[in-house]
């Protein structure tokens, strides 16, 4: 992931926030911190049910 | 406590003082004090956030929370892997290019010194008072189990804190965390291994899971949208999303942390690891709660954990009434267990209703006896599990951990009251050009005042149960708004330094009404982070707006 052009130095705008969204390992990464959530969330229901 | 648990609790103490001194290399100058020269791995950074957000009261709390209701509080975490994936495509880069030392500095630089310094000074007060409960709770529960006075206490805490974080700075902290950290995990997998090594033999482990679920708490999650509800599905996604989002976002004790880092994707690496790994942990803290209710199925528990007030209750008006409960409650505890081991769940959900009715009934008599209309024994369940049922060695163990949880929660928290003081105020208003020593030293004595502050408020709030609940919704006050600032700062290109300031003086005076209006204040605290943060984009945006038109005409 390479240093971003900030075009404004203290706004976002889409030119700071395409790089580390679209970089492959930072999406990969993001993706699984999501999926994991998802996972422990249904986990939890189904240990809710399973155990009632 | 025998003496191997006295000897154990003294060497941590000793080693991690030590181990904190030992860290001070490298901590001669202002950025190494209060960055460790940005030269810290991912990984120990996040460890260290962890351990920070790992107090004593969620050790101790938390499982006892969990005894009591179970694993519905893990909802309070739902939405901080979200929060730390927008961070980190957002306000990271930000913090790590702009090379600040405080969240507030860039406040300045994007709008002015009048937004910057309001903020830093929010941060203060709601940080100073909230370290002093930080270090309250665990030092009640502390000197009650070891029978120690509560300033004597709130001393042994403190002072081998601020010891190694005003002379190593984020450095001793830092890796004095990591430490307490693994000490933390090694207590509670303990804990853990005793506790389901205390299920009798001829009960499985699922039979007793089952006994937990057919009591409610293994029901974790809530989809029901109710905003009076404190733990649901929807107040963790939503209201607790605003809540990490400004916590990690603009709370100097955490941005201060991953403005540590060596670049800006170990910075990144650093929030990720809370995203993966905080549920996970929290789940544990919650998991051995409920494990100590199964426990408590088969070992007789006390009636009432907290012990405090036994005397006073002998001596009053129901005396009679409380020693007749006690006089039933082994035998009722007794039923129930026959009913959990021969799995008779319409029995024994029937026997632990009358022990609940017990139960509710003492603490109404402690109540009425006492004029303490707060008491609790939430805090006490884990702790005495710890001193009644662990053995020799791992008692000590486990009270280095809730000390360990004490310290790492706190030390944090001081170095950046210390680095929002001399960076934001000091620096900037009062001592423009002096040399880096003189920061440095000015930055320790900082430190060193605020924890003799801590302590002072840690004394008070331990007796004063309301001044904890003002305090804690202080909390709620200025963190959306915070939050708010800084999306209005990231977000709104034509938002105007007028805008940011009016826009969170708007803010915290809508929570403000919104948590004391007849009318509203039933809504839960989480969802005042959103409200906070809402308000004052909306505010910032108008009055930004306006104050450009006029200009504009002018």
């Amino acid at each position: 992931m390479g240093p971003v052009d900030l075009v404004d130095p203290w706004t976002l705008n889409p030119s700071n926030l395409r790089i580390p969204i679209y970089s492959p390992f930072v999406r990969s990464t993001y993706i699984r911190v999501i999926l994991l959530e998802a996972a422990i969330i249904i986990g939890l229901v189904i240990l809710g049910r399973l155990f009632s | 406590m025998r003496p191997l648990d006295w000897a154990v609790v003294v060497l941590y103490v000793a080693w991690i003082v030590y181990d904190g001194l030992r860290r001070a290399k490298g901590t001669d100058k202002v950025e190494g004090y209060f960055l460790g020269n940005r030269s810290l791995p991912w990984w120990a950074i996040g460890l260290s956030v962890m351990a920070t957000q790992m107090s004593a009261v969620t050790l101790v709390g938390t499982t006892g929370q969990a005894y009591l209701t179970g694993l519905r509080f893990i909802q309070f975490y739902f939405g901080l892997p979200l929060a730390m994936v927008i961070l980190s495509v957002t306000l990271v880069p930000f913090f790590h290019r702009a090379k600040v030392y405080t969240a507030y500095e860039y406040l300045e630089r994007r709008f002015d010194v009048r937004v910057r310094s309001l903020a830093s000074f929010l941060f203060l007060m709601g940080r100073a008072f909230s370290l002093g409960v930080t270090l309250a709770a665990p030092a009640v529960v502390i000197s009650a189990i070891l029978g120690w006075r509560l300033p004597v206490t709130v001393l042994v805490i403190c002072v081998p804190m601020i010891v190694y974080t005003s002379y190593g700075g984020v450095q001793a902290v830092a890796w004095t965390d990591v430490k307490q950290m693994f000490i933390i995990v090694l207590g509670m997998t303990a804990a853990i291994t005793v506790l389901v090594l205390g299920i009798p033999r001829d009960v499985s482990f699922g039979q007793a899971l089952h006994l937990a679920g057919a009591t409610g708490r293994l029901k974790a999650v809530d989809f029901q949208f109710d905003l009076r509800q404190t733990y649901t599905f929807w107040s963790g996604m939503i209201g607790g999303l605003f809540l990490m989002l400004a916590y990690f976002g603009c709370d100097q004790s955490q941005v201060q942390r991953y403005l540590t880092a060596k670049s800006e994707d170990e910075a990144r690496d650093s929030l990720l690891m809370s995203a993966f790994v905080k549920i996970p942990l929290q789940l544990l803290v919650l998991s051995t709660g409920v494990l100590v209710f199964v426990f408590y199925l088969f070992q007789a528990p006390p009636m009432l954990f907290n012990r405090a007030y036994d005397a006073r209750v002998a001596a009053g008006p129901y005396a009679a009434e409380y020693a007749s409960l006690e006089q039933e409650f082994p035998a009722v505890i007794e039923q129930r267990r026959a009913a959990a081991v021969r799995s008779d769940r319409e029995a024994f959900l029937a026997i632990d209703a009358r022990v609940l009715a017990i139960r509710a009934r003492a603490t109404d008599i402690v109540k009425e006896t006492t004029g303490d209309s707060r008491f609790t024994d939430v805090n006490y369940v884990f702790p005495t599990f710890i001193t009644t049922r662990m053995p020799i060695g791992l008692v000590g163990l486990m009270i280095a951990a809730i000390f360990a949880a004490a310290m790492s929660a706190s030390a944090g928290e001081l170095n950046s009251l210390a680095s929002a003081t001399i960076i934001d105020f000091y620096r900037r208003h009062f001592v423009k050009d002096a040399s880096d020593t003189h920061y440095l030293n000015v930055s320790k004595l900082a430190t060193i005042g605020w924890g003799l502050f801590a302590c002072v408020v840690a004394m008070y709030a331990a007796n004063q149960g309301s001044l904890i609940e003002v305090v804690n919704r202080y909390g709620s006050f200025f963190y959306g708004s915070l939050l708010g600032v800084f999306i209005l700062a990231i977000l709104v290109k034509r938002a105007t330094a007028a805008g940011a300031f009016w826009g969170l003086i708007a803010g915290m005076a809508v929570v403000l009404t919104v948590a004391f209006s007849p009318w509203t204040r039933d809504i839960a605290f989480l969802w005042h982070n959103l409200i906070g943060a809402v308000v004052v984009v909306i505010v910032g945006s108008a009055v930004s707006a306006i104050g450009t038109r006029l200009s504009a005409d002018g």
